[in-house]
């Protein structure tokens, strides 16, 4: 193929990509990565944490990805080790959701005093770089899930709370919402009739950033070694435990690595169209 | 109303904002000293099983705590720490029983150099691929890049690093894979253990700052007074500059604050992944060993750097922008 | 109004068969000739849709994307346009033509100040020295009575007034000296006094200068100040043109009939009609005349056979082929103004004043400013942008809580607040407001719209209140078809419609409406003006009609209280307001009105002409 076809291919097939077909290769990479871990589990071959070779051992007919850094299956700990990620992630997500819609909204309607105060804890939190927070959090609840999941919550719901509170004050001066107002409409009625359902649009683009970041900071907690501890199975976990190996047996750090990647791009692929596709409406 | 008249009382105003930014920037970080100071010391964890282990004797434990200051009540705590700060003692680090200054203060050079030249690559190359794709909006260029961008943003620091790692430094092996070098000399010395963090870095955090300048310019692009400028003859190239891209000046110096804000935090996990000595690393190693002193210096001191940031960027948009500039 | 014009000025535009066409093949410009001479102001009115601007695009040689030009030939100062490439046009532009768009404060560059807006089309012209840059830039900004000051010369476009920057645009496009100048809609959105001191730097524009200005807008009475000769489009296609005094004192197509019955002129206060239908898109158009569907002269060919463009005497044309079936000058029904109200206050707003505590100088919007209603009445509050009318009336009905004084209503003192007040107040006093695009919850259906608040405020049961809501949904005329739909599937007007319905449907004693006709076109506007004088007959409601525009209010109004910086300078039975006002800002602002009526006055130089 010469140069030029070759270009002209990659071209069309890139613009192709672009228009409504990334989607679908999203839609399908994320289903894989969230259905092998899911699945995982069940499929079990051996158990994840048993001693069952030497240590950073090539892949063999027994065992398909070989061994990790201390001699355990490391294709059955892939396979356990998508679970607690997502599971983690999605807790997070919609703690941070349900909370972050509730104290942007209401921010957002009553301007005044509690607004600010609203706000001005966001703000503080919101100062803090991430990874700092995250940190500062697991030396003071110990390392562990419930840590890097309350951090996780932690560090995402200020950004919530923003991006409702924008929405909801773009919505809420607007004549037809005034307009409710003076008919007597108000309490959770108004909240439900008036408000949420014209920020719908907004929930949909942020939900999937929501799950996106916080798929992001768990995975990087446990590769920190904050979050799920040994011997557990996790892909994050499963990087920096098997990096000294790294010449040896590429496998425990690729496969996991691939993986994680695979799930954090493809649920931002997801989210992407999600919120550009609401904003034709 | 005189020149000179006018001439101060022009500058006033900014003298006047610049501090009053300054002025409440301390009081946040003020704010967040005692944030960390309550989070770390109040919640639940305990030092003491951390530091010594669980099978520590009551005594051995309480000699920790004295030791420690931790049996002091808290606002005389939290006063001795202030206060010592100011005075540039930042605590004594547990692990490697030395103060936190001299251990910080080399691997906070380290961590600065390995910041700096990310950040040296990134504005460029961003706001570079930025205007570009912002001022050909819808184009099959744009679109290409839009797509790459996107797969980057969603990959995660480790992620890349591991993989570059692997595969520079394992199978092609003309980059070290891991950055080892005495933390005093500093990295300037071999710079080849600069590279993969760095391009880690950058490639990571790019695609965020190259998406943030390509809507501010794409928006300026659109706008009805590029409309009339080239409706009435002016010609392409001067309404690019002067007209869009002039424009997207405020929106893109924002983006070189989060991109710094951000380079904070990538920072960490990235000298995780190389063991880059730096004051990431050093801060995650306190997490693992619960080391209080050096998590509360460094968190206080990365959030007033984060914080600085931030002021200084208000500022700059305010100063760059004619009409925030004459409303002060 | 500049002279008569010469016909031995050079043609400097010349438009002959223009054809634009949408990509999928409809027609949004259908056959347009006309000329302009130079030093000639040559109006080009229509509604959304007529495709004027379209026209007046295409004379700069730009399609917006989806358009090409089908058709025709169009001639710049002698210059033919087709064929050129975009490289050749561009280069054009700015020196043989010029653009100024409608929106003043958006077309100009924010980060530039006035001397680098003004002076850039010269910028390019590497063979203008310095001196003569400075120069030209002062003499165009003299042009359109702008000091050349270097104070005034540094300032950003955001430091200056709607009426300065609109001037500022205008004097960009002519400083390379084009041979012609287009204007969008130059005066939209600019209150009535700015309006009248822009039109007026337009006109010497032409006089001085000799440049040809193309001036398109939608607002008919505009022209009878600032145009020599008028061209009114409907839906693609030229359907009358003449001297501006003859179209518009003595329109001879059914359409301008139409829109001459729906404009409103206050010295000639007639009840307003409104052109019965809508405008049909491009792709949607009949073969025959475009006008057919909504018109009463109709006959059978009407539909088939396109009319051609007939001579009238004076150069006036008219496509129309029923035309001679009308008389030739236009009567308008004298208006007839109830007076019917009951002698007691149901409204009286006592000495309310609103203040925003900003961070220099608190924002005083309204000043110590009282007024009353009585049952039955329809009382007019006008001003222009900033008076503080609007904060007048949601003021009232609490949406913006007043920082003194009291509202009394039914002699019971209301709440500042809308969410204190008892149902029964929220159900007496309802509001329909200015924007109908935004007024109804997107997300809800017509009939529960319009039913919910008689199921809250009234506590009807859903059935009953569905039932109310028909009944009232017939009241405004809203079809059936549509109660089903959802408000983004719903045109402008009906939405208002649809707007009244909702407010009435709690019966309220007092209606409160801000602006509501401003973002609807004049066609439109008048139905809706109608449509509540019908209904403020029928049901009794006494009303509180909020408004820029006098000659709309001149019809509707037995009372007239006018506003100018949160303060009342005048008030009074309508008739004497506006025959016989006494505040010096009411004369002022009568003065400047456009009205059609009033082309042929002798030339007035000065009176309400304030150049700021």
């Amino acid at each position: 193929m010469s140069a030029a076809s070759a270009s002209r291919t990659l071209i069309s097939y890139v613009s192709r990509w672009r228009s409504g077909r990334v989607t679908k290769v999203g839609v399908v990479l994320l289903v894989a990565v969230v259905g092998l871990a899911l699945i995982g589990p069940l499929i079990n071959t051996s158990s994840p944490t048993a001693f069952l070779g030497a240590p950073l051992s090539p892949p063999s007919r027994d065992l398909l990805l070989g061994t990790d850094i201390l001699g355990r299956d490391l294709l059955s700990r892939v396979l356990h080790g998508g679970i607690t990620l997502i599971s983690l992630a999605v807790l997070a997500s919609v703690a941070g959701t349900i909370v972050g819609v509730s104290a942007g909204v209401l921010a957002g309607l009553r301007p005044g005093r509690t607004g600010q105060v609203i706000m001005r804890a966001v703000d503080l939190l919101l100062a803090f770089p991430a990874i700092v927070l995250l940190l500062v959090l697991a030396t003071g609840l110990g390392p562990g899930p419930t840590t890097v999941v309350i951090a996780a919550f932690i560090i995402q719901l200020p950004g919530a709370a923003r991006v409702y509170r924008a929405a909801t004050l773009e919505v809420a001066n607007l004549p037809y919402v005034e307009s409710a107002r003076l008919r007597g409409e108000h309490g959770l009625a108004f909240v439900v009739r008036e408000i949420l359902p014209n920020i719908a649009r907004t929930l949909a683009a942020d939900t999937g950033n929501r799950f996106t970041v916080s798929v992001l900071l768990i995975a990087s907690a446990n590769f920190l070694g904050l979050g799920l501890q040994p011997p557990a199975a996790d892909w994050g976990l499963m990087i920096s435990e098997n990096r000294p190996g790294l010449y040896q047996q590429p496998l425990g750090v690729i496969v996991p690595a691939v993986l994680i990647a695979i799930l954090a791009i493809s649920v931002n692929m997801v989210a992407d169209s999600l919120a550009r596709r609401d904003e034709s409406l | 109303m005189t020149r000179s008249g006018g001439a101060s009382g022009r500058r006033h105003p900014i003298a006047a904002y610049i501090a009053k930014r300054i002025g409440s920037g301390l009081l946040v970080v003020l704010a967040e000293a005692i944030v960390v100071f309550a989070a770390v010391s109040f919640l639940p964890g305990n030092v003491v099983t951390a530091v010594l282990g669980r099978s520590v004797s009551p005594q051995g434990a309480a000699l920790l705590i004295h030791q420690l200051g931790l049996d002091k009540p808290w606002p005389a705590r939290l006063v001795t720490w202030l206060a010592g700060f100011l005075r540039g003692d930042l605590g004594q680090s547990l692990a490697a029983h030395e103060s936190v200054t001299s251990l910080a203060a080399p691997r906070l050079i380290n961590s600065t150099i390995l910041a700096l030249s990310a950040l040296v690559l990134l504005i460029p190359f961003a706001v570079g691929v930025g205007a570009y794709t912002g001022v050909r909006a819808g184009h099959w260029a744009d679109r290409v890049l839009s797509s790459v961008t996107l797969t980057l943003i969603a990959t995660p620091e480790f992620v890349m690093g591991s993989l570059l790692a692997y595969i520079f430094g394992v199978s092609l092996h003309i980059l070290p894979a891991v950055s080892l070098f005495d933390p005093g000399t500093g990295p300037l010395g071999e710079p080849a253990v600069l590279v993969l963090p760095v391009v880690t870095l950058v490639l990571v955090n790019f695609g965020y700052s190259a998406r943030i300048v390509r809507a501010g310019v794409a928006e300026s692009m659109q706008s009805e007074y590029v409309k009339m400028a080239r409706l009435n003859g002016i010609p392409e190239r001067r309404v690019v500059w002067r007209y869009g891209l002039r424009n997207a000046l405020a929106p893109s110096i924002q983006m070189l604050a989060l991109t710094a804000q951000y380079l904070i935090g990538g920072v960490v996990v990235v000298e995780t992944v190389f063991q880059y000595p730096g004051v990431g690393l050093l801060l995650v190693d306190s997490a693992g060993t619960r080391d209080i002193a050096v998590i509360q210096a460094l968190a206080v001191v990365l959030a007033a750097i984060y914080i600085g940031v931030n002021i200084a960027t208000d500022i700059t948009i305010t100063l760059v922008t004619p009409r925030l500039r004459t409303s002060l | 109004m500049s002279q008569r014009v010469d016909p031995s000025q050079p043609l400097a535009v010349v438009v002959e068969g223009l054809e634009v066409a949408l990509a999928t093949g409809g027609r949004v410009v259908a056959g347009v000739d006309f000329v302009a001479r130079s030093g000639e102001v040559l109006g080009i009115a229509g509604e959304s849709g007529s495709g004027k601007t379209t026209t007046v695009l295409a004379l700069l040689g730009h399609f917006a994307p989806g358009l090409e030009m089908v058709g025709g030939r169009i001639y710049i100062g002698g210059r033919l346009l087709n064929g050129l490439s975009e490289r050749h046009l561009r280069s054009l532009r700015g020196r043989l033509i010029s653009y100024v768009p409608q929106d003043p404060a958006s077309a100009l560059n924010p980060s530039m100040n006035i001397a680098g807006i003004v002076s850039e089309p010269l910028r390019s012209q590497s063979a203008v020295s310095r001196e003569t840059r400075h120069v030209a830039v002062s003499s165009a900004l003299r042009a359109v009575d702008l000091p050349d000051t270097p104070r005034f010369l540094r300032l950003y476009p955001h430091q200056l007034s709607g009426g300065q920057q609109q001037r500022v645009a205008i004097a960009m496009a002519m400083v390379r000296e084009p041979a012609v100048l287009v204007l969008d809609e130059p005066t939209t959105g600019l209150d009535v006094i700015t309006q009248s001191s822009v039109l007026g730097a337009v006109e010497r524009l032409a006089d001085r200068t000799g440049v040809a200005i193309i001036y398109v807008t939608h607002d008919l009475s505009v022209l009878s100040e600032v145009a020599d000769r008028v061209m009114i489009m409907y839906c693609g296609q030229v359907v009358e043109e003449g001297p501006v005094a003859d179209v518009l004192r003595n329109p001879r197509h059914p359409y301008s009939r139409g829109l001459a019955r729906a404009l409103p002129d206050l010295h000639h206060p007639g009840t307003l009609r409104g052109i019965p239908g809508t405008a049909a898109g491009p792709t949607e158009r009949s073969i025959g005349c475009v006008f057919v569907e909504r018109c009463d002269l109709a006959v059978p060919q009407c539909s088939t056979v396109r009319p051609a463009l007939e001579v009238l005497d004076g150069g006036h044309l008219v496509r129309c082929t029923e035309v001679h079936r009308l008389a030739p000058t236009l009567e308008l029904s004298e208006v007839n103004r109830d007076s019917s109200a009951s002698e007691r206050d149901l409204l009286a707003v006592n000495a309310i004043s609103v203040r925003y505590p900003t961070r220099a100088q608190p924002l005083i919007a309204l000043r110590a400013v009282s007024l009353s209603v009585r049952s039955h009445e329809v009382v007019a509050v006008v001003g222009q942008s900033g008076s503080g009318k609007t904060t007048l009336a949601r003021a009232i009905v609490g949406l913006t809580p007043p920082s003194d004084g009291e509202i009394v209503f039914d002699n019971q003192v209301l709440s500042r607040l809308t969410r204190r007040r008892t149902p029964q107040q929220l159900r007496d006093i309802q509001f329909v407001f200015q924007n109908p695009y935004l007024a109804l919850n997107p997300r809800r259906r017509v009939r529960s719209v319009v039913a919910r608040p008689a199921q809250l405020l009234r506590a009807l049961s859903k059935r009953d209140a569905y039932r109310e809501a028909d009944a009232l949904l017939d009241l405004v005329r809203v079809p059936q078809a549509l109660r089903d739909r959802y408000p983004w599937q719903i045109s402008g007007g009906e939405r208002q419609r649809i707007a009244i319905a909702q407010a009435l449907a709690t019966r309220p004693r007092l209606l409160v409406c801000d602006e509501i006709t401003s973002a609807l076109d004049v066609s439109v506007q008048a139905a809706i003006v109608e449509l509540l004088r019908d209904l403020q007959h029928r049901l009794g409601t006494a009303l509180l009609f909020v408004s820029h525009d006098l000659g709309l209010v001149a019809n509707i109004a037995t009372r007239i209280v006018v506003l100018h910086n949160g303060e009342v300078v005048e008030e009074g039975p309508s008739s004497q307001v506006l025959e016989d006002p006494q505040d010096a800002y009411t004369k002022e602002l009568i003065a400047s009105a456009p009205s059609a009526s009033q082309t042929a006055s002798p030339e007035v130089p000065g009176e309400g002409r304030t150049t700021r």
